[in-house]
């Protein structure tokens, strides 16, 4: 009985690993090889639609300045800019600072500060987006630092009607801080120069990651807005767009930076917190996607069922690697010998590569060469990754209906000086999630 | 072809013209004020699939396998002469003995393979085993900053030797696998991995833009190290059951395994990686203003 049981989930657990193989080197060889599908990164001009910028703060004292300052200095035009810092009830000087900028640019920031309701990222955007009536409502996390021209390469998807929300990259920029930064900007590469402009490129399901990116507010209400119980807002409104038949479009030449967490600790609440909410998304959304009620193509529908599951295969792989070590002490032989042995060889071996290729794949377009030689690092990193995710996963709290959903804040680096212990410099990196 | 039958005269070679003069002009965008060339935006770059690539990916695999298939033969001959070579400081059995393996219909190895034997572990071996689960996992526990990860192998290390200690305290001898198996078995599959690396490098190595000379020299470098490694891990391993008993097995095989010959790969891979490929994916890479022959020539046709 246990030798079958184990046998079967061994044989699960290789299956869904081959899957995942399969489309991280489809995904790579698309990214090298294929079309690359960029339509609206030629825009320059236009009857630009009116764009509110919802900048979601909670004690952001030491950033914020930063990520107000290149807000202020895009191009995007004056009079159809709104800036809006959203305090949520910040213990530190935030509030002030945020006061300071909306006395100094009156009509471009327009501050919206919190001091009651549920708290929360997801909740404080809808309180603030509920009282503004811009076309375009842009996210950017307080640590982001937008460039000069992006906000005109975010809004100008939205010149075409289906479009319902679109996604920048972001690029990590403390990225010489230690070892954890420079692996987070290797996974950041293969995650959106090969993952995200992939799926793009094949008219799957990019991901809309939360900052960077933004949604049109006729889609937002058409879906409901973003929902304050959820852990990851931002996939929600992916799949809530996808299943409602809105496009969500990714660019890859629109690039932000941001800080990406330089100890452990912090990657491991961060990637545990992003667990929890992605499998909150799968419980809600996976019925509908799979029943498909308004006949999305099948790719759009297979791209998003294995997106979904992305937080659940570390808990398949651990399932396997169980089942391995008791079929090993069982002493199970293979039924076929040598063939046998050649197939657990060829999965060992390429397919456990799969990712190692997508990465390097990745960070070798982005002409990031010499950072590549952390490869085998990557290992530690996915050790951690695997067990936090499958901690976070198999907890109540990933599966079942939140009702208290707090600010979970990824520590941040910067000084209130603008100095930081980040040494990262413009040609860093992005993975399908932002903090 | 109507479409060219009807076409008015020298509309063609109008054509070809402004064919030609298009092609200038977006050499011309690409070239910067100093001669150099504008470097792509990465976002823009990718590569372009090629006859040359498409030989790339099954002509050099190909050749690859045949010339690892020719080498069995002395390869095991090598092995076999290394093996001797520590058999007897390492107390290693009487003599190294052939077990002959059929990979596939008409295709055998003859890998060579120590003649030592496994014991059940001890009393003071289980107690020692124990001890060992123990450090490993309050050093995992213990372990904190930068040092986390390191924490995590630790403790994924117990909880493997956990279960190795568990099933040795209830179970009864003999063990499912007797040492010279153990022993042949990884030497085996490090045959079948020297015959499936060629086809791993084509698939990720290959079908990137790197010169001849690097695409092979990977191979090489990748052919030899696992060809160097694997007597001497076999050797580790059964030295290291020999002393420690079965109970060290369940580990061995299963961590430091083929998991660790995928990393030699990756570790290699990421090495050549970095190297420079002198063609499109170095467009990306900051270099000085020099023109390229490619672009003096476009410049001068244009």
């Amino acid at each position: 009985m246990i030798i079958t049981l184990a046998t079967i989930g061994l044989w699960i657990a290789v299956a869904v690993l081959a899957v995942y193989t399969a489309r991280h080197y489809f995904f790579t060889l698309n990214r090298l090889f294929g079309r690359h599908r960029q339509p609206y990164v030629d825009i320059v001009a236009g009857e630009w639609p009116t764009v509110a910028v919802f900048v979601p703060a909670h004690n952001e004292s030491a950033v914020i300045r930063d990520s107000l300052d290149s807000l202020l200095a895009t191009d995007y035009p004056r009079d159809r800019l709104v800036i809006v810092p959203v305090d949520d009830r910040s213990s530190d000087d935030t509030r002030e600072i945020l006061l300071d900028y909306a006395a100094r640019e009156p009509y471009r920031v327009r501050p919206h500060l919190r001091d009651g309701g549920q708290p929360g990222k997801a909740a404080a955007l809808r309180e603030a987006m509920e009282l503004h009536q811009a076309d375009i409502f842009l996210v950017f996390d307080a640590d982001y630092i937008p460039g000069p021209r992006l906000l005109r390469q975010l809004a100008a998807p939205f010149f075409d009607p289906e479009v319902g929300a679109v996604m920048g990259r972001v690029v990590p920029l403390n990225v010489g801080s230690s070892l954890l930064t420079r692996l987070l900007d290797l996974e950041r590469a293969g995650g959106y120069q090969v993952d995200q402009q992939a799926r793009m490129n094949l008219g799957l399901v990019p991901q809309y990651g939360g900052t960077v990116g933004g949604v049109r507010r006729s889609a937002l209400r058409q879906v409901g807005g973003w929902r304050v119980d959820s852990l990851a807002e931002d996939t929600d409104i992916t799949y809530r767009l996808l299943m409602a038949g809105w496009e969500v479009v990714y660019q890859n030449r629109s690039e932000c930076y941001e800080e990406v967490p330089e100890t452990w600790d912090v990657r491991i609440k961060q990637i545990q917190r992003w667990a929890r909410g992605h499998n909150q998304v799968l419980r809600n959304y996976l019925g509908r996607l799979v029943r498909n009620p308004i006949r999305l193509p099948q790719r759009q529908v297979i791209d998003g069922v294995l997106l979904l599951g992305v937080f659940v295969v570390p808990l398949v792989l651990i399932m396997g690697w169980i089942c391995a070590i008791v079929l090993f002490f069982t002493g199970v032989r293979p039924q076929w010998g040598p063939m046998a042995v050649l197939a657990v060889s060829s999965f060992n071996t390429v397919g456990n590569f799969a990712a190692f290729f997508q990465v390097a794949a990745a960070s070798r377009l982005d002409g990031s060469r010499e950072r590549i030689r952390v490869l085998p690092f990557m290992l530690l990193g996915f050790l951690v990754s695997t067990f936090a995710v499958a901690r976070a996963s198999s907890s109540r709290s990933s599966w079942m209906q939140q009702k208290d959903v707090a600010w979970d804040k990824t520590t941040r680096y910067r000084t209130a000086n603008g100095n930081g212990n980040g040494n990262g410099h413009g040609n860093g990196n992005g993975h399908g999630k932002a903090s | 072809m109507a479409a060219a039958r009807n076409t008015p005269p020298g509309v063609d070679a109008a054509l070809t013209d402004a064919s030609r003069r298009g092609a200038a002009a977006s050499a011309q965008r690409r070239q910067g004020v100093q001669g150099g060339r504008i470097a792509p935006h990465r976002s823009m770059i990718g590569l372009r699939a090629s006859p040359s690539l498409l030989l790339d990916l099954i002509v050099l695999p190909a050749i690859l396998l045949v010339t690892v298939f020719v080498l069995l033969e002395p390869l095991m001959e090598a092995w076999r002469a290394v093996m001797e070579t520590l058999r007897g400081p390492l107390d290693l059995g009487t003599a190294i003995n052939t077990v002959v393996v059929d990979l596939a219909p008409s295709v055998a190895v003859a890998v060579p393979v120590y003649n030592v034997e496994g014991m059940w572990p001890s009393n003071a071996q289980m107690i020692g085993s124990w001890v060992f689960t123990i450090v490993l996992a309050v050093v995992g526990a213990t372990l904190r900053g930068g040092y986390v990860p390191l924490g995590y192998l630790l403790r994924a290390l117990a909880i493997m030797q956990l279960a190795s200690n568990v099933w040795f305290m209830l179970a009864e001898p003999p063990f499912p696998y007797a040492l010279t198996v153990y022993g042949s078995g990884l030497l085996v599959t490090g045959v079948v991995i020297l015959l499936l690396a060629p086809f791993l490098v084509g698939a990720t190595f290959f079908v990137f833009d790197f010169p001849l000379h690097k695409k092979l020299g990977l191979s090489a470098l990748l052919l030899g190290h696992l060809a160097v490694l694997f007597p001497l891990q076999a050797t580790v391993h059964v030295w290291l059951i020999k002393n420690f008993s079965m109970i060290a097995m369940p580990m061995l095989f299963l961590i430091f395994g083929v998991l660790l010959d995928v990393f030699v790969y990756v570790a290699l891979y990421g090495w050549a990686m970095s190297w420079r490929s002198g063609r499109e994916l170095d467009a990306t890479v900051r270099r000085p203003p020099v023109p390229s022959r490619r672009m003096r020539r476009v410049s001068s046709t244009a």
